[in-house]
């Protein structure tokens, strides 16, 4: 039975994490690690999911803080109190603030490390992405982590520091890192919140010109199936690190993504792309965060490699859903929300 | 005689290409194993003289697509003034190649059947065949990709009659291996120097590394693969990139045979690993992997060939070939480099004027050239 401690429950991915985790039965008590205002969110995540059961603890703490904010006596008492860490919360902005980003991303990975090295047989599975591939064009495996790659903003950034610093600890061999592509709602339902990949969505379906190539292609995740991976793979025990990602194949060219965005908000026609190199003058007219979003994301990044999450995964019946099979319907509810002012 | 074209190596079948000379280069497990690891929007055709019998009279893969790294062998301006190109303006201005010949090949050649007479004929109607699937997948430049010095001269000539511009690629390295013994490699074979180095590495090695050679290498790919990784990643021309899955399927391949040598440290940690394909007549020592993180990794490098040279002289193998890269270390270890030729030919007139410079530039790949950078202590 596992004792899990996790954050960022309040997050796209960490919402749909703690439906997994609430659904098995080999879960034996979650502490969820919340802000200060943590009631909110608890009433938010109940409303979303179901009211919780006894099993589901919440600790008050700030994981930007050393040791999370929690003395020294609470904090070996955690360290003691749990087999399974899942750490799914992050500041996901992708601008150019690394230092907030840091404080964010790489502090509280410390803090785990630090768990991970009181408690020898406490297991980390870490939420990171697969754009700590920032620059790299080409092929990008699950075995990779510095290509030479550069970064398009402080997220990446932030994220490639934290999978370094839990590749180069003592702890590396306890840990398991899971790089999801763009992440959407759940496959045929809702989601917990318009973070992931929706604020991009959102930039395709307003625009009618954007920074980027419709050649290049999207890869594209339900939250849902990053998810049940995540909490099957980690009550599974595996170890290392895993591409959540639909693949070259099943991945779309920006051009259909855009009309697909397009058509959910009412509109005939998708944003048409201008090249980075002449696209420049829209960053006047535009929100930057937004002309940036899209300038990076966008054009042809890396190609994630699936090999090691395909071989550990089918043995336990996941297999990634080809967008075509539930994207549209995901923009289509995503951008209903969007219009009734969103969560 | 007529052409035909299949989409899977599958389709065509490992016996039908029993008559060619195929060698390794262009044995089927190999071309399977590439086949079923491509990525990004590279796809493969295999293109086939038949007679009217169906027997396939000469054959040839052609890959196309725009992630070829088409460019490795230019001047590094050129690859970075490209890459900014392709990141300003979008994938509109990548360039779409078809690559003709095996993509993992250490040499190419256009595999015939063996003691077919019209050779001619058949490379004719092949050439025909290859530009048109070229120009079916819109490829703005054809590549034949390194032609060995071994292949007949008269059919290089009418490659370029074709219409294509030969230049040098980069050279193969071949090991005489046709010894008794390892010992006698090293007694007849190498220098006094060479000798002394060689058996110093072992020397060295005692105590510190252990090597072991595994035939079922299946389950080893995930803890092998990152250091095969890191020597692509390190690599001054990265050519194909390949994902773990080509490894896995080059275990699963008989036809040719695979092995993986690694290299362990005494706690067992695997510092070094050299993938070898091999038949009942030669050997390459496919790829290698190196932990660049182990301060010996030099000698790791090393330990990883000579335990390759051992294996083919111990199954009485007459020919090791090396690959296109290293040349320093690895005329040490007694190899000798073999002139390779690459033919291009550009459908895009933007593309085509650049050719005589193109040539101009790739005469430094020339065996000789490299050979005398070599003694000179400059290898390319």
């Amino acid at each position: 039975m596992n004792r899990i401690l996790l954050t960022g429950a309040a997050s796209l991915t960490g919402a749909e994490v703690l439906r997994e985790l609430l659904h098995r039965r080999d879960v034996e008590s979650i502490c969820l690690l919340l802000p200060s205002d943590g009631a909110k969110t608890m009433a938010a995540l109940e409303t979303y999911l179901e009211p919780m059961p006894e099993l589901v603890t919440t600790l008050s703490c700030d994981l930007r803080l050393e040791r999370f904010g929690l003395s020294s006596r609470s904090w070996d008492e955690l360290a003691s109190s749990f087999d399974l860490g899942i750490h799914c919360a992050q500041r996901e902005i992708a601008d150019q603030d690394v230092e907030l980003a840091r404080k964010a991303n790489l502090l509280p990975v410390a803090n785990w490390i630090d768990l991970l090295n009181r408690n020898a047989k406490l297991r980390l599975h870490h939420l990171s992405t697969a754009f700590i591939g920032g620059t790299r064009r080409g092929l990008l495996t699950e075995f990779d982590l510095d290509c030479g790659q550069r970064f398009h903003n402080a997220w990446e950034r932030s994220k490639f520091e934290a999978e370094a610093a839990l590749r180069a600890s003592a702890v590396a061999d306890r840990v398991t890192v899971y790089r999801p592509s763009h992440t959407l709602g759940r496959s045929f339902g809702g989601s917990f919140n318009l973070g992931g990949a929706f604020p991009l969505l959102a930039t395709l379906s307003a625009a009618s010109f954007l920074p980027g190539d419709a050649r290049a292609r999207i890869d594209f995740v339900p939250a849902d199936y990053v998810a049940s991976a995540i909490v099957s793979l980690a009550c599974s025990g595996a170890t290392g690190t895993f591409h959540l990602a639909c693949g070259w194949e099943d991945s779309l060219p920006v051009r259909t993504v855009a009309a697909l965005a397009a058509r959910a908000r009412g509109r005939s026609r998708g944003a048409r792309m201008l090249p980075r190199a002449l696209a420049w003058p829209l960053r006047l007219a535009s929100n930057s965060l937004a002309f940036a979003n899209a300038r990076d994301l966008l054009n042809q990044g890396p190609v994630f490699d699936t090999f090691r999450s395909d071989r550990a995964l089918a043995p336990l019946g996941i297999y990634r859903p080809s967008p075509e099979s539930w994207l549209a319907s995901s923009v289509r509810r995503a951008s209903q929300e969007l219009r009734s002012g969103g969560r | 005689m007529r052409t035909k074209a299949y989409e899977s190596i599958d389709d065509l079948g490992r016996e039908r290409l029993e008559g060619l000379d195929i060698g390794l280069d262009f044995s089927f497990g190999a071309l399977r194993a590439m086949e079923r690891s491509l990525w990004g929007e590279l796809l493969v055709r295999y293109l086939t003289v038949e007679s009217d019998d169906g027997t396939v009279l000469a054959f040839t893969p052609v890959y196309a697509g725009s992630n070829l790294n088409f460019n490795a062998l230019l001047p590094r301006a050129i690859q970075t003034g490209y890459d900014a190109l392709v990141a300003s303006l979008g994938m509109a201005m990548a360039t779409r190649v078809a690559v003709v010949g095996s993509l993992i090949s250490d040499r190419g050649w256009i595999p015939m059947l063996r003691g077919f007479a019209d050779r001619a004929g058949a490379l004719r109607l092949l050439l025909r065949e290859i530009e048109r699937v070229a120009k079916q997948h819109k490829a703005q430049l054809t590549m034949l990709k390194d032609i060995h010095r071994d292949f007949p001269a008269e059919e290089r000539a009418l490659m370029r009659a074709a219409g294509f511009t030969e230049g040098f690629s980069l050279p193969t390295v071949r090991v005489n291996t046709a010894y008794a013994s390892f010992d006698e490699y090293l007694t007849r074979h190498m220098s006094k120097n060479g000798r002394k180095h060689a058996r110093k590495q072992f020397v060295k090695a005692e105590g510190t590394f252990t090597l072991r050679v595994i035939d079922d290498f299946e389950e080893m790919i995930a803890r092998v693969f990152p250091l095969h990784r890191a020597v692509f990643l390190k690599a001054k021309y990265q050519f194909e990139e390949l994902p773990p899955r080509f490894f896995v399927e080059c275990a699963r391949s008989t036809s040719p045979k695979s092995e993986l040598v690694i290299c362990e440290t005494m706690d067992g940690r695997i510092v070094g690993s050299l993938m070898i394909f091999y038949d009942d007549r030669e050997q390459q020592n496919k790829r290698i992997g190196i932990d660049y993180s182990h301060a010996e990794s030099g000698l790791i490098y090393n330990l990883l060939n000579y335990t390759g040279i051992q294996r083919a002289i111990t199954r009485g193998l007459g020919t090791l070939w090396l690959g296109q890269s290293s040349y320093l270390p690895k005329t040490r270890f007694g190899g000798e480099l073999e002139d390779q030729y690459l033919l291009i030919k550009a459908h895009d007139p933007v593309l085509k004027p650049t050719l005589p410079l193109q040539r101009w530039w790739m005469s430094r790949y020339s065996a000789a050239n490299i050979q005398a950078g070599i003694e000179k202590g400059m290898p390319l």
